[in-house]
């Protein structure tokens, strides 16, 4: 598991409280039951805090569509990493 | 012109025709740009104040585009993005005549009593989201007749659903393909089509019949009073998502897909649901463009749960406000925004109280969805009421109310 997949990993358990969640590139927001707006906003403000990243507000919307998953998150991610 | 014009059908079915016929090739995407400005003039009654106005609202838009695109620096594009935007949310509420906010400035219209300014609201959100992913470098490019297309789209003019640009380019690209639509589609389209007429021209219209204050104040029994507190929100959901079901249905006989607006809001068990049900393309876009970016502006400095309040109250106010230039308007969207921060913090609430077995359990149980869905039509109904009637006719309804409970 990359750096950034497990670092999310952690995000996702703090933020749903849940220590058994496992995450994979496939999974999206629909196989979270509690994933509202609310919850969106405390993913971001973590992996924020994290990854020492912060998404700009067409990225933050992005990760709602119906095409984007953990994976085209990770993906996010890495990029930002990559370009500072 | 509107959609009770049969200019508007005429030419909906000629746009209908020319659009269909493959062997036009790429000149269908001409037609189409061609069909809405015809459309665009026609619903501004080819007044040339109006017709003024709608075009220094694009050229200034586009002209903010076009400079954040050729800007390497998101310094200067935040820059250009916030100049532009002060100067159409001015211009906006000049034009749209909010007094409750000018009358501080000025007293009295700025504009021309002639001035026609519908659709303006939703060219207003598809510019502000546009820009937006332009500022973030979310597009590398805006092309001039994908931007005409996208703000003034016959079908979706005058009142949505709003779509995202990158979403309307795709299906744009397929029309220039000219790629042939299935037989099946059509007739999915057609018939979807005419079942929003009758939703619209039949059902809606027998429920106006009673979405007026003397239906209850002629008539002030118990009975009258449910049928008085019903008729606008019924009225309300079959004219705009039979409205919807029309433009839907002649763009899917197209083979241009828009996205879906409603999903049986009346069965929403919270005001929450209620917004993921109803008006869904608009929901949708302020979350995105206002709301998240608000709350995560205050999250970076301040505990999530305070940020959530005000970003929802803003999001809630700023949408009542889009809705008309009234101050009920604003009252409106106030309420919701309440309704929303009060089932948020519930939600919460429940989180930290019931296990997630527990919680699971609660979600389904029947009885508890069934009090949920009637507790909020209730609050739904309630909150649409400066929505369409006046204090005035509020404070008669009221008196009326009062003196029904006083009999009893």
């Amino acid at each position: 598991m990359t750096d950034v997949k497990s670092a999310l990993q952690e995000v996702f358990r703090d933020v749903f409280d849940d220590h058994d969640i496992v995450l994979t590139d496939d999974m999206s927001a629909e196989d979270f039951d509690d994933w509202d707006s609310v919850q969106h906003i405390n993913i971001i403000i973590a992996t924020e805090k994290i990854l020492k990243i912060r998404f700009t507000t067409s990225e933050i919307s992005r990760l709602k569509q119906p095409d984007q998953n953990i994976g085209t998150f990770i993906m996010l991610i890495e990029q930002k990493i990559q370009h500072g | 012109m509107s959609f009770n014009d049969p200019l508007a059908y005429a030419l909906l079915s000629l746009a209908l025709v020319i659009l269909s016929a493959k062997s036009l090739g790429r000149w269908r995407l001409h037609f189409f740009s061609a069909i809405n400005i015809v459309f665009v003039a026609l619903s501004l009654n080819i007044s040339g104040v109006s017709l003024v106005v709608f075009a220094i609202f694009l050229i200034v838009h586009y002209f903010a585009l076009r400079l954040m695109l050729i800007s390497a620096s998101s310094t200067i594009r935040s820059v250009i993005f916030w100049c532009w935007l002060t100067l159409c949310l001015a211009g906006f509420v000049v034009v749209k005549q909010y007094h409750w906010i000018t009358e501080f400035v000025i007293e009295g219209s700025l504009v021309p009593a002639s001035l026609v300014t519908v659709g303006l609201s939703f060219i207003l959100f598809r510019q502000l989201c546009l820009a937006i992913e332009t500022r973030d470098g979310a597009l590398n490019a805006v092309p001039i007749q994908d931007y005409l297309n996208f703000n003034l789209a016959f079908w979706t003019f005058i009142a949505g659903p709003l779509q995202r640009f990158d979403a309307f380019r795709a299906q744009n690209d397929r029309l220039a393909k000219a790629e042939s639509v299935a037989t099946q589609e059509v007739l999915l389209g057609l018939n979807r089509a005419a079942f929003g007429f009758i939703k619209m021209f039949v059902l809606a219209n027998f429920a106006s019949q009673y979405a007026t204050t003397s239906t209850f104040l002629d008539n002030p029994q118990p009975i009258y009073l449910i049928v008085f507190l019903f008729a606008f929100p019924v009225y309300l959901y079959l004219n705009f998502s039979g409205y919807c079901d029309v433009v839907i249905g002649i763009a899917r006989a197209v083979g241009f897909n828009l996205p879906e607006n409603f999903n049986h809001p009346y069965l929403a068990r919270n005001i929450n649901d209620f917004w993921s049900r109803w008006h869904i393309t608009l929901s949708e876009l302020l979350r995105d463009y206002l709301y998240f970016p608000i709350q995560t502006s205050l999250a970076r400095h301040i505990p999530i749960l305070p940020a959530m309040i005000l970003a929802t109250l803003f999001s809630f106010l700023v949408m009542g406000i889009w809705h008309g230039n009234s101050i009920s308007f604003a009252i409106f969207g106030l309420l919701h925004g309440i309704g929303v921060v009060i089932v948020n913090l519930y939600t919460e609430g429940l989180k930290k109280l019931l296990r997630k077995e527990q919680l699971k359990n609660y979600r389904n149980n029947r009885l508890i969805r069934l009090i949920s869905v009637i507790f909020c039509q209730c609050y739904v109904i309630l909150t649409f009421l400066p929505f369409n009637y006046s204090n005035a006719e509020l404070n008669k309804v009221f008196q009326g109310i009062t003196a029904l409970v006083g009999n009893f």
